[in-house]
Parts: structure tokens; sequence; C-alpha cells
């Protein structure tokens, strides 16, 4: 508990250190980031730099 | 010459001639048929799903990668795991025993060393290679030892609160 100065009163919840909810998950390396998600039929994209300075895109497979 | 090596970067990527490996990981040994330029983080992530080790900036400069191999940080990012071989490898899930946390891990989240928790498991194997090698490392020690790990939240003075605290208990 820490002491206000200036009335005395001691507070529970001011001024002190509160445990973080989800500080065990991110400990232990088991808290999911949007990094790690695996959904099903999930799609990834990925940017391709063209080796063209100035071109058209005719097709994409 | 970029241009020439970015065609020979981009074959490889695309060629899937796996090849069979053997990685030993938080004490279990896992056989995996992968693409050899694989790193070890993306055989971690994706193949093992121990999505603990984190890519940050996917190029060995942020240390949110770091696992142990040997009871060495490294950086995994960096590492193909073809390289590592039945070596022994530790990543941030193989520091939580029996349902108790190593305690640095319980460090950590009393300190107030975690805010967004994107360095945290880095941080922590970094921290264990050090506390493992030396039990009573001083504090510039543990700047040193952690000098390769980039924490974007909280500051560093509580991470390293955090240490010093676990190397007293």
């Amino acid at each position: 508990m820490t002491e206000n100065t200036m009335t005395n009163i001691k507070y529970l919840n001011i001024g002190q250190r509160q445990p973080r909810i989800d500080g065990m998950e991110k400990a232990t390396g088991e808290a999911k980031y949007t990094a790690d998600l695996k959904m099903p039929r999930m799609l990834i994209g990925k940017s391709l730099g063209s080796p063209y300075p100035h071109a058209k895109i005719l097709n994409i497979d | 010459m970029v241009g020439g090596t970015l065609i020979v970067i981009r074959i490889l990527r695309g060629s899937s001639m796996k090849k069979r490996i053997v990685l030993n990981v938080n004490a279990e040994e896992y056989e995996l048929e992968i693409e050899p330029q694989k790193t070890l983080l993306e055989v971690l992530r994706e193949e093992l799903d121990l999505t603990g080790a984190k890519e940050g900036c996917g190029l060995g400069s942020c240390g949110a990668c770091t696992v142990l191999v040997e009871g060495e940080p490294i950086l995994s990012c960096l590492t193909l795991a073809v390289e590592v071989q039945h070596r022994a490898i530790v990543t941030i899930e193989g520091l939580f025993k029996d349902g108790h946390p190593h305690p640095l891990q319980r460090h950590f989240i009393e300190c107030g060393a975690i805010q967004c928790g994107y360095c945290t498991p880095g941080m922590i194997l970094s921290a264990k290679a050090l506390i493992d090698e030396k039990r009573e490392p001083s504090r510039t020690e543990i700047q040193e030892a952690l000098s390769g790990n980039l924490c974007r939240c909280t500051g560093y003075n509580k991470i390293i609160e955090a240490v010093e605290a676990a190397v007293k208990e």
C-alpha cells in the first residue's frame, strides 16, 4: 500500500503494481498473436516484386 | 549480380526437394521432412506449432526469435534447421515444466517486465543462457547478455530488474 502524503489515505489499487491478466501466457509463449494463428483453409498472401521497371501484368497464375 | 542472386534464391525457394531431418526440441525428438532452405524459426513455428519464438525483423537484428541450442542463445531466423540436427534445442515452451513456470518467467510477470510480450520469449531465453552459465551476473553482464534483444515497450529497466530478481532467488 502507498500512502497519500496529503490526506494519509492508503489505497489498495492506486499506486500499486497490478499483475497483467495475460502475463503468464506471454511469458510462456502460449499467447497467440495474429502471425501465430492458423485457420482452416487459410490463405497466405505475399508480395512479389516485378523484375521489370515498366510493364503490364498480362496474367497471374 | 544482385539480379542473378535473386533468381537463384527464387529457384531455391520454388524447389520442393525435401530432406528428412531429426530435431531435438524441448527434450523431444521430431522426425521431419522439410525443404533444406527452411530456417529453424520457420520449422519451429510452422511445422511444430511452437509459436513462442517470434519473427520480429527476420534479419537477425531484434532477437525475438532467440532460442537455445546446447544452452547457447542463437537467432533462429538466421539458422537453417538442417544445421542444428540432433542438438538440444530449447524454446520458451520448454521452460514451463510440470505446471510450473521458470523463475525467470515468474519474475518477468511480477516485475512488470512484459507489455506487448513480443520480445519476452527471446529476452527470457537470453537471460536463461546467462544465468545458467554464471550464477551471479552483474548488472552490466545482464545488460550485455540482453543487448541483442530489442524491446519497444517497457524500456529495459524492468526487464533487467526481473533478471536480477530471478538471480537472487
